[in-house]
């Protein structure tokens, strides 16, 4: 009776895993071409506490959150851009020189947690 | 005698039609008088008139809080802007080009809803030599946190990236804030 349960519970382990990361994204445009775009998480050292508020969900065929973000580097920014994004922009208009106008869009810090099941990756903020 | 049956048909004509066109009250009892003031009067009406309306048509906004430019407490302002962005000149692909200036884009409606939202520092320069202008530099300086922005919509053409985003800000919960 025991082994059954524990093979379900092993199984159901490994079809929902949940993993916790903090993740920062940072893009700099230069007279409306981006120049520099960096995506930069890291897996969290202690369990976070907290609610999960679900940010978005997608269907993917990978199982690791490094080669999702790798392959889906634009949908994740949208997500995450979706919740907060600071933009700091500088212009520079001189008689003497051309126009410049550099935007930084960053997103501060966010503790996420990622989940895979089932061809489906689900990103929740963690307040 | 023909002259007395004209002249009596006359009267009569007269006598009924005073009857059945009727003067304005106003004007017959001062009429009489003088022409001016019964002018007055009437330019007096009109303006009372249009006193009466202004403030109506003053009032009508603030009854139905509908004012599509003012944030207030009951109200809720849509934020919809057009971010451009152009594809470097030495992308590898179409699909790296629509790419990168997509996020150009993006950066740039979020600028904008920086500078609608929050505003913008300007900081002017001039530099005067010999009674000249030598250099003239303005600089701006936008810095913002938004939050819940969504893209509606992205098209790209020739080479140009335009991404249409929108921020809602809802009275209840910015109008405090913003307002100090």
């Amino acid at each position: 009776m025991v082994r059954p349960a524990l093979t379900l519970t092993l199984l159901l382990a490994a079809a929902v895993s949940a993993d916790e990361y903090y993740i920062y994204y940072s893009l700099t445009s230069r007279d409306l071409i981006a120049v520099q775009e960096s995506l930069k998480f890291s897996r969290t050292m202690t369990p976070l506490r907290g609610r999960a508020e679900p940010l978005c969900s997608f269907q993917t065929q990978e199982r690791t959150f490094s080669s999702f973000a790798a392959k889906n580097r634009m949908k994740l920014a949208e997500c995450l851009l979706e919740n907060s994004a600071s933009i700091r922009s500088y212009g520079d208009f001189s008689s003497m020189t051309s126009q410049k106008k550099i935007d930084i869009l960053t997103t501060p810090v966010m503790p996420v947690q990622v989940e895979f099941n089932d061809g489906l990756v689900t990103i929740k903020k963690i307040q | 005698m023909k002259k007395w049956s004209l002249l009596a048909l006359t009267l009569i004509s007269t006598a009924l039609m005073a009857e059945t066109c009727p003067a304005p009250k106003v004007e017959k009892s001062q009429g009489a008088e003088s022409g001016s003031t019964a002018k007055e009067d009437t330019i007096a009406v009109s303006k009372a008139a249009i006193g009466k309306v202004e403030p109506i048509r003053a009032k009508e906004p603030a009854k139905t809080g509908c004012d599509p430019c003012t944030l207030s407490q009951n109200n809720t302002i849509h934020f919809q802007v057009i971010g451009q962005g152009v594809a470097p000149v030495n992308t590898i692909s179409p699909a790296q080009a629509l790419a990168l200036a997509k996020r150009a884009a993006i950066a740039d409606a979020y600028r904008q809803l920086g500078e609608k939202i929050c505003g913008v520092r300007v900081e002017g320069r001039d530099l005067i030599r010999n009674m000249m202008i030598s250099r003239s530099t303005v600089r701006t300086q936008i810095d913002a946190m938004i939050k819940n922005a969504r893209i509606l919509d992205t098209k790209f053409k020739d080479g140009l990236c335009e991404v249409e985003m929108e921020v809602t800000l809802n009275g209840k919960e910015w109008y405090a804030r913003l307002s100090r």
